[in-house]
């Protein structure tokens, strides 16, 4: 934790130091952006823009975790079906989103329906790839003692290829979450919103207030890193096998 | 290998596996090719022999021989292409009740305590919680896991995590006993204190059958009543030795003694001379 106060104690100078000669203009410092973060969230347009953003973000998200999670999995299980679809998620994952979403407005119009399905195409392909590859990755002695004990496909799938997949369904739904923030306010940056947080961007932009975009960006920022540090402690409490392994290992990535 | 009818019979077994040359990846591709893509690896070649009931034998024999899959055969993990294997005068096509396997690497369940993977074979077999738990907790205390129930796999110790292993064979009451080089990821003090465990555990255990792949000759001594050298790939057997310790005098003296010296004199002078055909 002190080791985390103090990268974030360097940055917020290192900002500071950056922003000294620049006008409000130019580059806001910290001071700036931090007053009209408080701005904004005192006269409770962030609020209000949140919880817009957060609804179509939820249901897209769940949308993806609900079927790539699955995909992933009977892919990784059914070889055949995970060397007919990897390349179809390869090609999901490096679509360039921003450019279909006037196909996306055409078909789903403004309003929330076209959020949810940008949220869920840009977060399915990771969702899905992440679990695939845990559930190909399951050790073969694991299956083989399985088999030794003469376990059928069905008890071999739920006590062996399950359990592992456990730790991989949490980094893809960390990655979901991930991408799904980014995928929103990209999404209400490129489709007219008269609501949510791209369109709090916007205007802000729009009147080159710079001190509140920063605000915007930094308060998605913080929600990102607090959804991710929430997820970290859910999977510590459902898998505490894994987190054991993080201390003991020692490893740089555990 | 006298007393007791074969319990496990190996007649003229042959396996060869087909692998991908190591050069044929997208990248050896394109580099100028040499030879055929794929190679075949004749692991084992008419290997015979027999196991009788109640025996301990071990199977020595230089790395990539073929032990391990001779093994695997007696479990029906692996299906011999040519030959057959006979456990219990029945051919092996799959696993079955009888024979218990210990993996080299342990091959634990990280999401399982230690007494949930000690009942892992009960589990399968449908037996309920409580008689599952009841069943193993006197298999725990044999192996020295008291105390330890409800500790995950990676707060062991390796030789801990194999006393899990072993536990976990025991639980399922097998006739068989199979051991993949059990010891063989253990440092070696710990892998001499888990060889005199497992005398002491078997000792404990009535009759059982066992077979035990290792490439170490003490290990193989002191734990076998008969020892099975096999050569270099593709495997056969080069010779078959009886160990004359009975079960009451293995321990730690017997290592020093003139007879187990010239006992591991004698397989090693064995072992040397399948290293050369192996080449």
């Amino acid at each position: 934790m002190k080791v985390r106060l103090l990268t974030l104690a360097v940055i917020l100078a290192a900002w500071w130091m950056a922003s000294l000669g620049a006008s409000d203009l130019g580059f806001p410092g910290p001071g700036r952006v931090l007053t009209a973060l408080a701005e904004l969230l005192t006269s409770g347009r962030l609020i209000t823009a949140l919880a817009f953003t957060l609804t179509s973000f939820a249901f897209g998200a769940a949308f993806a975790v609900a079927v790539g999670v699955p995909l992933g999995i009977v892919m990784g299980v059914r070889p055949w079906l995970g060397r007919a679809l990897d390349p179809y998620l390869t090609a999901l994952y490096v679509m360039p989103f921003a450019s279909i979403v006037p196909l996306l407005v055409l078909w789903f119009g403004i309003d929330e329906m076209v959020r949810v399905v940008f949220i869920f195409l840009f977060t399915l392909p990771q969702v899905a790839i992440v679990c695939y590859q845990g559930a190909k990755s399951t050790p073969t002695t694991q299956i083989e003692v399985a088999r030794t004990f003469l376990a059928s496909p069905f008890q071999t799938f739920w006590k062996v290829v399950i359990p592992h997949e456990i730790p991989f369904i949490f980094t893809a739904l960390r990655l979901g979450v991930g991408l799904g923030i980014q995928g929103l306010v990209v999404s209400e940056l490129l489709i007219a919103s008269v609501r949510g947080l791209g369109y709090l961007i916007r205007i802000a932009s729009a009147t080159l207030d710079l001190a509140s975009v920063l605000a915007v960006v930094l308060f998605v920022m913080l929600l990102g890193v607090g959804a991710v540090a929430l997820m970290q402690r859910i999977e510590d409490s459902v898998a505490p096998w894994r987190y054991g392994t993080t201390i003991d290992s020692g490893g740089p990535n555990g | 290998m006298a007393d007791g009818a074969p319990k496990i019979v190996l007649e003229g077994v042959g396996k060869t596996y087909r692998t991908r040359k190591a050069r044929d990846t997208f990248l050896g591709r394109l580099l100028p090719a040499r030879g055929a893509e794929t190679v075949e690896v004749q692991a084992l070649d008419g290997l015979t022999f027999s196991v009788p009931e109640g025996r301990f034998v071990s199977i020595v024999g230089p790395s990539g021989c073929g032990k391990t899959t001779a093994l695997r055969m007696m479990d029906g993990l692996v299906q011999p292409d040519v030959g057959r294997v006979v456990v219990s005068g029945m051919p092996v096509v799959a696993p079955r009740r009888e024979c218990g396997f210990v993996f080299q690497d342990f091959g634990l369940y990280p999401w399982r305590t230690v007494l949930d993977n000690v009942a892992f074979g009960l589990e399968i077999r449908g037996v309920s919680r409580s008689a599952r738990y009841s069943l193993c907790a006197p298999i725990i205390e044999l192996v020295g896991l008291q105390g330890f129930e409800g500790l995950f796999p990676h707060q062991l110790s390796g030789g801990m995590q194999q006393r899990v292993g072993i536990a976990r064979m025991l639980a399922v009451e097998p006739e068989v006993l199979l051991m993949d080089e059990p010891f063989g990821a253990l440092d070696a003090l710990t892998r001499r204190l888990m060889q005199f465990e497992l005398l002491r555990i078997l000792a404990a255990r009535g009759t059982v059958t066992s077979v035990f792949v290792t490439h170490d000759l003490d290990e193989a001594i002191l734990l076998a009543d008969t020892v099975v050298v096999m050569t270099g790939r593709p495997g056969r057997v080069s010779d078959i030795v009886d160990v004359p310790f009975s079960r009451a005098q293995r321990n730690a003296a017997i290592l020093e003694s003139r007879e187990f010296g010239e006992l591991r004199h004698r397989l090693w002078k064995q072992l040397q001379g399948t290293l050369r055909i192996a080449g």
